[in-house]
């Protein structure tokens, strides 16, 4: 039975912790939060005793409990901007030249850039970015997930990506 | 075609059928995107620019190291519960007989692999079919000029070292008319074992090596051994335990490839059918050799052929002979993969979509169960919806 169980949890960590361990990153690049609220949430599922048959999407169920651990986590280390607010991590991070930008491009360290692009937005809209992006959904599924209404995911959205454009000199 | 005149960058990326399939198109939708551009009715600019925003982040995927993913597995077990353990497959079977008598080897010569299909090579048909291959239904004997058939799964087939068979522990010895004269069938002759999909089976050699056969696998070898060797033939997969005799080398064959050993437990696998081999040593020593290649292995190390070349590696050797002990084990194995081996064990024609679902999957299945069973919890983990229609199993993806 225990075994089983260990089996089953495996099979879903083996499965999904790439995605999880990607997802939470792209919001919020602590890696020992990520990895903390992974183990959280799969110690969660252990103790579940109900049986799991009844989770129809399991991927779907993975995103949205693992969501919601990293937020109450979350909220216990800082405040949080509610979800339309302006972008407060903006500010932060103007000083960069462009000077330092083409440097950047010059070493060809697309990545390190792009990492450093995204870094400008706040957490929700590199999540909306992640989801869209990475994780392929739709707004309406993305909207399921932040549990906030398309037209918010949409303004996210096209917030997110016309800054991305704007710096990324697309 | 719907009309994307005005889209800008954004309009792209807020498309859903831009994002499913952008950056790396494939098939058709490639030819859709691509008659797009040529056809000068978008703005190619904006097109371009929203494939660029695509792509740098998707490269900017942050990835979790393999090391940092087993880590935090083993801390996640450990919390979960104090008594999980990992628990050893236990390697039984006459242990107490023969490991005095066995060198201490263990080789393991796997075919079980089956090519690995590219998305390229599947864009002709939408369904790719892995057809049921021709076996009996049951498990069948052949010894001399009889033939039998058992019915049931596992049965334990042996042969004394006059060469008399036996099955589960009872004697039936073919009435031939030696055996009516008092003689006993003490001349050698080639049997041979046919074990169907979904089944398997034991046999004991008469010198006391002992064999387990996987599913879909034929062995033939001599009721008794005589001669300076000991040798059999395998198209399918078996594991051995063989019996010392530094005298009489044991030699395993397949059409191209030998597997010499005096005396180890070796795990042989070689469907001819797959043109795949691959021979994994878990301890002692073995010699391997085809195509007048010689080579010997290290323990722990897997020898694998295929059709566009060979190669050494070291390898978990658990999981080539867990399919003893009826569990089937895979580590990080494509789900598509894990299905055509079910396929091939419960002999079912399984369909699945041209696409690949990028899924891999972890753990052990318990191959007792009925296939429908174990699909249903595998559907779960995995997310994937099955049906069975025309008896065949429908796989798709969610």
């Amino acid at each position: 039975m225990t075994d089983d169980k260990e089996n089953f949890i495996k099979m879903i960590y083996t499965t999904y912790a790439e995605d999880l361990f990607a997802y939470g990153m792209s919001c919020y690049p602590d890696k020992n939060l990520v990895e903390d609220v992974i183990h959280d949430l799969f110690l969660d599922i252990y103790r579940r005793k109900e049986n799991l048959d009844g989770i129809g999407n399991m991927k779907r169920y993975l995103f949205s409990a693992f969501r919601y651990k990293i937020y109450s986590q979350l909220k216990n280390k800082y405040l949080f901007e509610a979800f339309d607010s302006d972008d407060c991590t903006e500010l932060l991070y103007e000083s960069d030249t462009l000077e330092q930008m083409e440097a950047l491009e010059k070493e060809n360290e697309q990545r390190q850039l792009v990492d450093r692009l995204l870094s400008q937005l706040n957490p929700h809209q590199r999540e909306v970015i992640h989801l869209r992006f990475i994780e392929k959904l739709s707004f309406d599924e993305i909207a399921d997930v932040m549990h906030i209404n398309r037209q918010s995911v949409q303004n996210l959205f096209g917030r997110a990506i016309n800054k991305l454009r704007k710096k990324f000199a697309l | 075609m719907k009309s994307y005149a005005n889209y800008k960058c954004l309009d792209w990326l807020a498309d859903d059928l831009f994002i499913k399939t952008m950056p790396s198109p494939t098939g058709k939708i490639k030819l859709y995107w691509q008659k797009l551009i040529d056809g000068g009715t978008i703005n190619a600019d904006e097109f371009i620019s929203a494939i660029s925003v695509l792509e740098a982040v998707s490269k900017s995927k942050p990835l979790m190291s393999p090391e940092s993913k087993k880590a935090l597995w083993k801390r996640i077990s450990a919390d979960c519960n104090p008594f999980w353990r990992s628990k050893k497959r236990q390697i039984i079977a006459f242990s107490s007989v023969l490991a005095a008598a066995c060198v201490a080897g263990l080789l393991f010569f796997v075919l079980t692999r089956l090519p690995q299909k590219t998305a390229s090579e599947i864009n002709y048909a939408d369904f790719q079919v892995i057809n049921k291959q021709e076996m009996p239904d049951e498990i069948m004997i052949v010894s001399g000029n009889e033939q039998m058939t058992l019915d049931y799964d596992n049965p334990v087939v042996s042969y004394d070292q006059k060469g008399t068979l036996s099955v589960d522990q009872q004697t039936v010895a073919p009435e031939t008319a030696e055996n009516k004269n008092g003689k006993t069938a003490d001349k050698p002759a080639l049997d041979r074992i046919s074990v169907p999909f979904g089944k398997r089976a034991q046999l004991r050699l008469s010198d006391g090596t002992m064999l387990w056969i996987n599913s879909g696998t034929t062995v033939v070898y001599p009721n008794m051994f005589d001669g300076d060797k000991r040798e059999i033939f395998v198209d399918g997969e078996i594991y051995a335990d063989v019996q010392h005799n530094a005298a009489l080398p044991f030699i395993v064959k397949t059409d191209d490839m030998e597997i010499r050993v005096l005396g180890t437990e070796f795990n042989f696998s070689a469907y001819k059918k797959d043109g795949i081999k691959e021979v994994v040593l878990v301890h002692g020593n073995v010699e391997v050799k085809q195509n007048g290649v010689e080579l010997q292995l290290k323990p722990g190390q897997m020898y694998s052929v295929t059709k566009t070349g060979h190669s050494l590696k070291t390898v978990d050797t658990d999981l080539y002979t867990s399919w003893r002990n009826g569990i089937y084990i895979f580590e990080d194995e494509a789900i598509e993969t894990v299905l055509l081996k079910l396929a091939r064990y419960y002999n079912v024609t399984m369909v699945l979509p041209q696409q690949l679902s990028g899924i891999s999957c972890y753990g052990k299945l318990e191959l007792k169960d009925d296939l429908s069973a174990l699909l249903n919890g595998l559907s779960q983990i995995a997310s994937f919806n099955f049906a069975i229609k025309d008896n065949q199993y429908w796989i798709q993806f969610n």
